[in-house]
């Protein structure tokens, strides 16, 4: 999809999805992603997760971009240039680094990566997916020391998808509350949602099928549509779980959304 | 319905019909020049706008509404044009404004309720509406006493206010549950120190943690009693309820 600039009154928001691997980081920036553009929301996606085969970014959203190479400095000098294109030209973009010791998490160490952005108008909007182990505040706890990679719009999503079936959610998430790093972040202006569990998510995703069309009983790679209770499970988490997920997200947070009779469209399809 | 709100009404109900006079001087008496006409128009639709709103996902389209304010006039202060950052900061302002009101509405009502407790007659025939065939009681009714209420059992949440106490409410704690407003410090959890708790916070990261966290447990909570009816929370809600129904 074609990228609009944006109008200057706004600042461009960079959307930056970090965390350990398999907690849920593309899953939730392919939701975000599918839900805003079926909102009439222009952005770039960023897919900078080479070693991710089989679940990315570039599977559901064939115009993300990509680097040529997986070797570690030529993604950095890949997203270098995302950077100065942004800064430059002023646009909305979603990038998704992946896991484990990434390119990103290099630069950031070499470079005041939020503050050199910010400075430049870009609104840098980070993403740390967890579930509830206290590892997965790893990322969050390492990029907060020395201010690293912790901008104000620092968004925390909790996943219920990761917590064990039957489980109580507020006993699951109970130690990442009360932890001292979920406290500093707060202090500093972090948000906290939490996404919502979808029990046959892997059925949508493994049939590379985007949620809409799964909810509507779309044949996916495999040849086939999802189960007759599948179908309303999508529908419900689709339509109704997610939408009060995003609506926690302060607005300006992400890439704005644009036809607004697309926007009552959509909304009254619902 | 609160002074405010009621002068809102009344100033609506008066352009709609065109009013003069008494009735528009009424109107025009709970309307603060200090506020825009945008507010006021923000203000007076906003229940219609958040319904609007939650069908449509996220925030406003605040750039294509502009167009639509400035086509019914509506403007800032000093007749400025209205801008999408503009327009979403008097909203903000207007949210405060309601929650203000309902904060206010809420002491008014535990207040009330206070002193319906504290009435030595509220049991008396006079008082009673319907019928009531049995003989007149030949003793004098007890004078009513107001007691706390049992303090809550260890496993379950307490609740900082209880209705009819003098505490102050704070709105932002309130949120709807099943058409109900539900007060989030049901969620605090007794003898534990909470994460705002720790030292060395300011007051205003110990408000946005704390809102934070019981937002979050009121989610949790709202998975997790499908499977649970019977948990404290709702146990709590339950026994509040009564106390209310016997309050009235």
């Amino acid at each position: 999809m074609p990228f609009e600039t944006l109008n200057d009154d706004r600042k461009p928001v960079l959307m930056i999805v970090v965390g350990r691997q398999r907690v849920g980081k593309t899953t939730f920036l392919n939701a975000l992603a599918q839900y805003l553009r079926g909102h009439g929301a222009s952005f770039e996606i960023w897919d900078a997760d080479k070693m991710n085969a089989t679940n990315n970014m570039s599977l559901f959203h064939r115009e993300a971009l990509q680097p040529t190479s997986v070797d570690p400095e030529d993604v950095k000098a890949w997203l270098e240039q995302r950077f100065t294109d942004l800064v430059e030209r002023r646009f909305d973009a979603m990038l998704d680094v992946g896991g484990g010791d990434t390119p990103l998490a290099r630069l950031v160490a070499e470079v005041p990566i939020v503050p050199t952005l910010e400075d430049e108008g870009v609104r840098v909007v980070v993403v740390h997916v967890v579930g509830p182990d206290l590892a997965d505040l790893d990322y969050l706890d390492r990029f907060e020391q020395d201010d690293l990679f912790a901008p104000e719009a620092t968004l925390i999503v909790m996943n219920g998808g990761l917590v064990l079936s039957g489980r109580g959610l507020d006993f699951a998430f109970q130690q990442i509350n009360d932890h001292d790093t979920i406290t500093r972040s707060l202090t500093k202006g972090a948000r906290i949602v939490e996404m919502p569990r979808l029990a046959c998510l892997g059925a949508v995703t493994d049939r590379g099928l985007t949620f809409e069309d799964a909810m509507n009983g779309k044949v996916g790679s495999d040849g086939r549509n999802l189960s007759l209770l599948d179908r309303p499970r999508v529908r419900k988490w689709w339509t109704k779980e997610l939408p009060e997920m995003f609506r926690r997200i302060p607005a300006e947070w992400l890439p704005e959304r644009g036809d607004p009779e697309r926007t009552d469209r959509t909304a009254a399809a619902e | 319905m609160s002074a405010a709100g009621e002068a809102s009404r009344r100033a609506e109900s008066g352009k709609r019909s065109g009013a003069t006079g008494r009735e528009a001087a009424l109107a025009l008496a709970g309307r603060s020049p200090r506020r825009s006409s945008l507010f006021w128009w923000l203000f007076d639709n906003h229940d219609e706008l958040l319904e609007a709103k939650g069908m449509g996902g996220l925030g406003f389209p605040w750039k294509a509404m502009c167009p639509v304010f400035a086509e019914l006039e509506l403007t800032l202060l000093a007749g400025a044009p209205v801008t999408p950052e503009r327009a979403r900061q008097t909203w903000w302002r207007v949210r405060k404004e309601k929650a203000r009101l309902r904060g206010l509405e809420a002491e008014a009502e535990a207040e009330r309720a206070l002193q319906r407790a504290q009435d030595p007659r509220r049991n008396m025939p006079s008082r009673m509406s319907g019928r009531y065939e049995a003989p007149l009681a030949e003793v004098r009714p007890r004078r009513a006493v107001v007691r706390p209420p049992p303090h809550p059992v260890s496993n379950a949440p307490a609740i900082v206010r209880e209705e009819g106490a003098d505490l102050p409410v704070d709105p932002s704690m309130i949120v709807m549950f099943q058409g109900e407003p539900l007060d989030l410090n049901i969620f605090l959890r007794p003898g534990v120190r909470e994460p705002w708790e720790k030292p060395g916070l300011s007051a205003e990261a110990r408000q946005h943690i704390k809102l934070t966290m019981l937002t979050l447990r009121f989610e949790h909570w709202k998975k997790d009693r499908i499977l649970d009816l019977n948990n404290p929370v709702d146990r709590e809600r339950k026994r509040l309820n009564a106390l209310r129904n016997a309050q009235r």
